[in-house]
């Protein structure tokens, strides 16, 4: 039972990060049908901006949001850069250049602050445990959790009572009549990127508080978590994310309790396949595409 | 048939639309080329032609969704050919576009909501009183989904949704399109009371009867220039435009 | 064939005389001649750098083939062709290598596998064919999808095929390499299978099928309306191009003679799949991308060196293929191939030469 209510929380943190990324790739291929692997490239962003900062000494109170801006900020920059001159284009082609881009900054990291992966200097309270009777739980996936769940809950708020949020919404169901209603079209797409930028900074925060390294890569892996929780809740819908995220971050955190010890390496491999045959049967996600933000 | 409330008293310009040898394009496919066209202010003009004629590029050329590649766009005497498409919508035309195109996710409120969106924030409860009052259906169906409604109920919606902005041009793109013939009627009856209430209004039609009813002055466009134009024109003469029949004819202009 | 005065409009380059068969073979046969050329040129005077990097380029190149068989006609990214060229590299390299090598690399690998010792050409050939078969069965699943759902789903394959290699220890060594392939891939063998591939490749774009499977790239209803088969002509592109890829990746595995699971991953994806996005959806487009890329790739790499700065050729293979989207979209050739649009110019001038219009066939 102690064992279960662990696992439990576990599954909570990791499926709380794995929401958040989803989250921040559904918002902009719900408005601009792009995929965008780049998308890791501002976790590892944030990453690199919580290691400098703690390096240099900066209290942990301004980091943390730093964290956040760096996401955001690096979100904005690529896409006025890159991917504004491809707004409209295909899916694939779109999906192509994000590739291109996310391997570009990868490399262009690695020459410039080398590959060796750097430790970040957490603060130590993020690895102090709460005890509740024999149940102990890490503060920091408390922490996780209830931070998700308010940031959803703002990002909901955001979405249905604001006049940008709404358009974004709107965005989502027919891009080119949200611009006959007056919307500059251009907001939308810069603040679904500010959104999503910053859900990837949060995401890095607690996603490195796990494992507080940081490399060029770092951020390919919960990408692809993102990218599959996604997919599961069907890609564009955000409800769809976030509870494919949850649904992801369960399974993992189930499938290493119980898959003997040989086989924790192949995890991936095994969701993966999972996925496969859940979109034999359901080609859309579970959500489905057209339900987009109806549910918001 | 001019609204008193039309404004011609001061120096103001004598247009409120006004193309000027208009032409767009797809690719390399001209899809209209120098239109000329004028729409005062209080006034119901329409225009007709087959499909395929040029109609909807026409407008979607004037709110800028569609890339000019020659001539202008004058509104309220202002050159307004190289705004970006909510720069248009914001100095006061609005098009519904055709095939409703409402946000079927979301509620007619937020429909409501969005069409309302450039107006200042004092101006929002009386422009929607206004709209409710012109469409009950929008008062009492707020929370319903929009793509719920039928589609007689969602060109309400759509047209409701146009108006929140209070244009100073309505552009209406087929609205009648795909609708029962019941609702057809009901579609008209309505734009006959928004031009009592003296809401200037360029209309694309294909129902070349309904249209000529309610309008002032109409425009035939074919393979995408203005064959005809007046406000005397017969029903069966555009008619056998749409086939090819007639060449080129100038109308008695209003 | 000469007299080209029904041919009025410039969209109709490919109305021509005989079956379409008839005119993919000749259409591909310049290709296949090029692609010789530069082999026996490279092999008589060129010197062991120009000899490494055009074999490599043809062995990408039908890697790139392949892909453009799926992707370039369906308009379905693909992430998992390098999976499918992994797999044909491993087969064929376990059904050829020595035994007495694999005695000591893989002791624990069953008898038979440890016996074989199979002629180069029939184990290329059984690669092939293996690769087709789990494709056909991977791919009865993914061909329902579209889009974004179906580009994570072939990252999927890619993954899951790095993963059973990355851990079959017993047999691919795992992670460690795999050594004592035995060195098959000449400059020839290479630019055979390349010209082969071009003919596959070229066949199959002009067949029905591929005309099937390029429309519903523009429009999937659209297309089951007109009577194709989405699902059936995707599956058929994916097997045949994922058999385009595994020959690539058996010419790979007998020209390095090691192979490593963790080279078939993302990065040797992102350059297969710039070649095809550079030059553009069709064979020919395939082969001035590899062309370009692999040229390029020397460059960069000589740069990294001279720089000792290594990542520089993807940050900018990242740029190029960025900016090729942003200016040319649809690649560098577009849809044409590149005798369909020499015949189109070529008509365009002749009738500029021959009076303003001689076409009274138009309208």
């Amino acid at each position: 039972m102690r064992e279960v209510i662990q696992q439990v929380v576990n599954g909570l943190s990791v499926g709380s990060i794995y929401a958040l990324v989803a989250l921040g790739v559904a918002i902009v291929f719900s408005i601009l049908n792009l995929v965008n692997f780049a998308h890791g490239e501002f976790i590892t962003a944030a990453g690199y901006t919580m290691f400098y900062l703690a390096a240099g000494d900066v209290p942990w109170v301004l980091i943390f949001p730093s964290a956040i801006i760096a996401g955001a900020l690096v979100a904005a920059i690529l896409e006025r850069v890159a991917f504004r001159p491809l707004r409209g284009a295909a899916i694939a082609t779109q999906l192509l250049a994000s590739f291109a881009v996310s391997f570009a900054i990868e490399n262009a990291l690695q020459l410039s602050v080398g590959a060796r992966p750097k430790a970040i200097d957490y603060p130590s309270w993020t690895q102090t445990t709460l005890h509740l009777g024999s149940i102990d739980i890490q503060w920091l996936d408390i922490t996780t959790f209830v931070t998700t769940m308010a940031v959803l809950a703002l990002i909901m708020w955001y979405l249905r009572h604001t006049t940008t949020g709404l358009a974004m919404r709107a965005a989502a169901d027919d891009f080119a009549t949200t611009r006959l209603m007056g919307i500059p079209a251009n907001r939308v797409v810069v603040v679904a990127f500010l959104i999503s930028g910053a859900l990837a900074g949060l995401a890095a925060i607690f996603y490195f508080g796990n494992s507080p390294v940081v490399s060029p890569t770092s951020g390919f892996d919960p990408l692809l978590k993102g990218f599959i929780a996604a997919v599961i809740g069907g890609l564009g819908s955000l409800p769809g994310a976030v509870f494919g995220g949850f649904l992801l971050g369960g399974l993992e955190v189930a499938m290493d309790a119980t898959l003997p010890a040989g086989l924790t390496g192949s995890i991936d491999a095994f969701i993966f396949a999972l996925l496969i045959i859940a979109l034999l049967f359901r080609p859309s996600g579970i959500f489905g595409v057209k339900t987009a933000f109806s549910r918001v | 048939m001019v609204e008193p409330s039309a404004a011609s008293a001061e120096g103001e310009p004598e247009h409120l639309l006004e193309l000027q040898g208009l032409s767009a394009r797809y690719g390399s496919l001209v899809a209209i080329r120098e239109v000329e066209m004028t729409v005062d202010a209080g006034e119901v003009v329409t225009l007709l032609g087959a499909n395929g004629a040029g109609k909807s590029t026409t407008l979607g050329a004037i709110v800028g969704l569609v890339t000019k590649c020659g001539g202008k766009v004058r509104f309220e005497g202002r050159d307004i050919s190289r705004l970006s498409t909510e720069a248009v919508v914001a100095s006061g035309i609005t098009l519904v576009p055709e095939g409703r195109r409402i946000f079927a996710n979301l509620s007619v409120e937020d429909n409501l909501r969005l069409g309302g969106a450039t107006l200042p924030a004092g101006e929002y409860a009386a422009a929607r009183d206004e709209v409710v009052d012109l469409f009950p259906l929008v008062g009492n169906r707020s929370r319903t989904l929009a793509g719920l409604l039928s589609g007689g109920e969602q060109q309400q919606v759509a047209i409701a949704r146009a108006l929140m902005s209070r244009p100073k041009l309505l552009l209406l793109d087929e609205p009648s399109l795909g609708l029962a013939p019941v609702i057809v009627a009901a579609v008209f009856e309505l734009i006959a009371q928004l031009k009592s209430r003296g809401i200037t209004m360029l209309l694309v039609e294909q129902n070349v009867e309904r249209a000529m009813e309610i309008a002032d002055r109409a425009y035939v466009l074919s393979t995408g220039h203005i064959t005809m134009a007046g406000d005397q024109l017969s029903v069966a003469e555009i008619e056998d435009t749409y086939l090819g029949l007639t060449s080129s004819r100038s109308g008695d202009d209003a | 064939m000469a007299n080209d005065a029904g041919a009025t409009s410039a969209a109709t380059p490919g109305r021509q005389l005989g079956p379409w068969w008839l005119r993919s073979l000749g259409g591909s046969a310049g290709l296949m001649v090029v692609l010789l050329v530069i082999a026996v040129a490279v092999n008589a005077a060129g010197s062991p750098t120009d000899l490494r990097v055009a074999t490599t380029f043809f062995i990408y190149l039908v890697v790139a083939l392949g892909l453009q068989t799926f992707t370039g006609y369906s308009g379905i990214i693909s992430f998992a062709h390098v999976g499918f060229m992994a797999l044909g590299g491993y087969a064929s390299a376990l059904l050829t290598t020595p035994a007495l090598i694999k005695q000591t690399s893989i002791p624990d690998a069953p008898h038979w596998l440890m016996s074989a010792e199979l002629n180069f050409w029939v184990a290329g050939a059984i690669a092939v064919v293996l690769v087709m078969l789990i494709a056909f069965v991977i791919g009865i699943p993914l061909v329902r999808l579209n889009g974004a759902p179906a580009a994570v789903a072939t990252i999927g394959v890619l993954v899951i095929v790095n993963t059973i290699l990355s851990n079959s220890d017993s047999i691919t060594r795992g992670a460690q390499a795999f050594y004592g392939i035995p060195a098959k891939t000449t400059i020839f063998v290479a630019a055979a299978v390349a010209a082969g591939a071009v003919l596959v490749a070229r066949l199959f774009r002009d067949s029905d099928s591929g005309l099937g499977l390029r429309s519903s790239r523009l429009d999937v209803l659209g297309s089951e309306a007109s009577g194709v088969n989405v699902d059936r002509v995707r599956l058929l592109a994916w097997t045949l191009s994922a058999g385009i890829a595994a020959a690539g990746g058996v010419l790979f595995a007998h020209y390095l003679t090691t192979l490593l699971p963790s080279v078939f991953m993302y990065n040797l994806t992102l350059t297969i799949l710039t070649m095809i996005i550079i030059g553009g959806p069709t064979a020919s487009g395939a082969v001035v991308g590899a062309m370009i890329v692999s040229v390029a790739t020397e460059f960069l790499r000589r740069a990294e060196d001279t720089f000792s700065a290594p990542g520089l050729s993807t940050v900018v293979l990242g740029i190029f293929i960025l900016v090729t989207m942003i200016v040319r979209p649809s690649g560098l050739l577009g849809r044409w191939e590149i005798d369909t649009w020499l015949r189109g110019r070529w008509r365009q001038v002749r009738r500029v030469q021959s009076g303003t219009t001689t076409g009274g066939g138009g309208s």
